[in-house]
């Protein structure tokens, strides 16, 4: 990352606490000017990130002190949504407004015309309707960090009235931190599977000791801490993230909890894979791994026994093992504060996301029915659909996310994010190829992906959820391309499959589909060609 | 007090970005060329973090060497 930092006051401070990433800080008071100057160093080759780390105050000049409506404030909205909109293969990094709480009108600040606050949300209206238009802007919430350590902590009055610096450490630090954490969920670097201990973790006590009913879950009392803790679970599961578990017990009582007690907030149809049982840990969680198809280093496991703790983090590899609170009160706020935002960070939630739960749950009963039935009759058996959209620009969030996820079926792994996507599809020389695909289980999404370069007469990107191997989804997928270059009236395409740690199922993919290899290179890169006639 | 002068010294070097037996006890905004309006800011932003005090504009403006930096400490 190459990024300037902008702002109208001074951020200079800032700089030593975004390490490692490379920050330029801009001139003094540049961030107007920066927007709209074309010739501006925001506006050069040199910078993919713009962050924009305005003081609200200083925004709104006279306008603080009653001295009219904020129109500067919204000269620099017009500004920045002027800049975004010419620069969409740049990544600009903004925030809320989020006025101090020292304000002239005092208790008549809720209704006065003039009100501070009704300015704060009308500008924060217009900020989020500009990001939802230009997806390469990338909004987090300043208010956040001030409900979370107080005004008095983060700001710095003599460092302002002696160096224009706003801030004091503490900010600096723990601004750098949300930063930090919002460009990783921007860039889809989010993990996918929370697994889960019952005793002690998702409810208090034993089950085994105390029954279905004795333990610790309820609505009232230090129970309800436990009932928070699997709402939050919930919750993080509602943005895309898979839930499992692993305890050790007997699989009847577990299924009693399930059956019986009325305080379960997360029930069976909501974990992906339940394996309790008296087997170690590591084994179970690796057969999980299996069941879901998805590697191991992409998981977070939870667990209030340090044993357990340490014996997962030493067996697995990758693994997250985060520490558990000391105090049960915690849970909820730890598991939505620390845990959530560290490994499970999300910038935009898709339509794939809430459903993903039961297409894996609909997987496990596929795979039952494959294990009767030999495989023409399976596939025919499943009623397959498929619907392959050319281009579809109201899924840029989804396309950048497969191609940020998909490890296994995917013949070149190159990552994208948003803004480089919307440049593929809008561009005349690319197509994006998306298939949805559906059978009589219920339908998985989109889950198909291809990247076409008309003028190289290449594929780019061929990729395909791991939900659907084996299901012969890419025959389909690939006879479309066909079409689509052909149409454009080539006679050959080109493909090439690059290997990494994970895609060795593939390395045969074009062989077996009619290409022939041209050349190999020695990092085992191949090309391939095929004639269209 | 020895000890606090060490710290500050410590202190003092990191967030001039120099290594920690480049300066002294002895450094100061007059001997030492890194040193700063800025880095004076900057250095008292990262004292007070350190050390969980508040500084006031006037101590700011005025506590320009390491000796008068650790002399806020309390002993």
């Amino acid at each position: 990352m190459k990024a300037l930092l902008l702002s109208n006051i001074n951020m200079q401070p800032l700089v030593a606490f975004l390490k490692p990433w490379d920050v330029t800080c801009g001139e003094f008071n540049s961030m107007f000017l920066d927007l709209a100057n074309p010739a501006s160093p925001a506006a050069s080759g040199d910078f993919n990130h713009i962050f924009c780390l305005f003081d609200s105050d200083t925004v709104l000049g006279d306008a603080l002190y009653g001295n009219g409506l904020p129109l500067q404030a919204e000269s620099f909205l017009d500004a920045l949504e002027s800049f975004c909109a010419a620069h969409p293969d740049k990544i600009v990094v903004s925030h809320s407004f989020c006025l101090g709480s020292s304000r002239w009108l005092n208790y008549a600040d809720m209704l006065h015309p003039l009100s501070l606050r009704a300015a704060e949300t009308g500008l924060n209206g217009r900020l989020i309707a500009i990001a939802r238009k230009n997806p390469n802007l990338l909004l987090f919430d300043m208010e956040v960090l001030f409900r979370r350590h107080g005004e008095d902590a983060l700001l710095s009055v003599p460092m302002w009235y002696l160096g224009r610096i706003r801030y004091s450490n503490q900010m600096f630090r723990a601004l750098a931190a949300l930063m930090h954490e919002a460009v990783d969920a921007y860039a889809n670097r989010s993990r996918k599977v929370l697994i889960l201990d019952l005793d002690n973790t998702l409810w208090g006590g034993i089950v085994g000791e105390a029954g279905p009913l004795g333990i610790a879950l309820s609505e009232d009392g230090p129970g309800r801490c436990y009932r928070d803790l699997q709402r939050a679970i919930k919750a993080i599961q509602r943005t895309g993230i898979l839930l499992a578990i692993s305890s050790k017990n007997n699989p009847r009582d577990v299924d009693e909890v399930f059956d019986r007690n009325p305080m379960m907030v997360l029930r069976r149809e909501d974990f992906a894979c339940i394996r309790a049982n008296w087997d170690p840990k590591p084994q179970n969680i690796l057969d999980i791994a299996e069941t879901l198809n998805l590697g191991a280093d992409s998981f977070v496991f939870i667990d209030d026994s340090p044993v357990e703790r340490e014996l997962v983090a030493a067996a697995i590899a990758g693994i997250a093992v985060p520490e558990f609170p000391k105090h049960v009160e915690n849970l909820p706020t730890w598991l939505l504060r620390e845990v959530a935002p560290n490994y499970f960070g999300k910038y935009s939630i898709t339509a794939e996301d809430a459903g993903k739960t039961g297409q894996y749950r609909a997987n496990e009963e596929r795979r039952q029915l494959s294990r009767t039935l030999d495989l023409d009759v399976f596939l025919r058996d499943l009623q397959i659909e498929c619907v392959i959209h050319v281009d579809p620009v109201e899924q840029v969030n989804r396309i950048a996310q497969m191609t940020q996820k998909t490890n296994q079926f995917n013949l070149t792994t190159r990552r994208y994010e948003v803004p480089q996507i919307r440049k593929f599809l809008e561009s005349q020389e690319h197509a994006v190829i998306l298939l949805e695909y559906k059978d009589r289980f219920g339908s998985e999404g989109s889950v198909g992906l291809a990247i076409l370069d008309y003028a190289g007469g290449r594929i780019d990107t061929f990729l395909m959820s791991c939900r659907v191997i084996g299901r012969k989804v890419e025959d389909r997928m690939l006879e479309t391309i066909c079409e689509l270059f052909a149409k454009r009236g080539l006679n050959r395409i080109s493909g090439e499959f690059i290997p990494t740690a994970k895609n060795q199922q593939v390395a045969r993919f074009y062989e077996t589909h009619g290409f022939s290899l041209l050349s190999e290179q020695a990092d085992g890169r191949k090309n391939y060609q095929r004639s269209l006639a | 007090m020895s000890e606090r002068i060490a710290e500050v010294t410590e202190l003092v070097s990191s967030v001039l970005g120099l290594s920690s037996h480049a300066i002294d006890a002895d450094a100061s905004m007059e001997n030492t060329p890194q040193w700063d309006s800025l880095a004076q800011l900057n250095i008292c932003l990262a004292f007070q973090e350190r050390f969980g005090t508040t500084m006031d504009m006037e101590t700011i403006a005025q506590s320009t060497s390491v000796l008068k930096l650790a002399a806020l400490l309390p002993s």
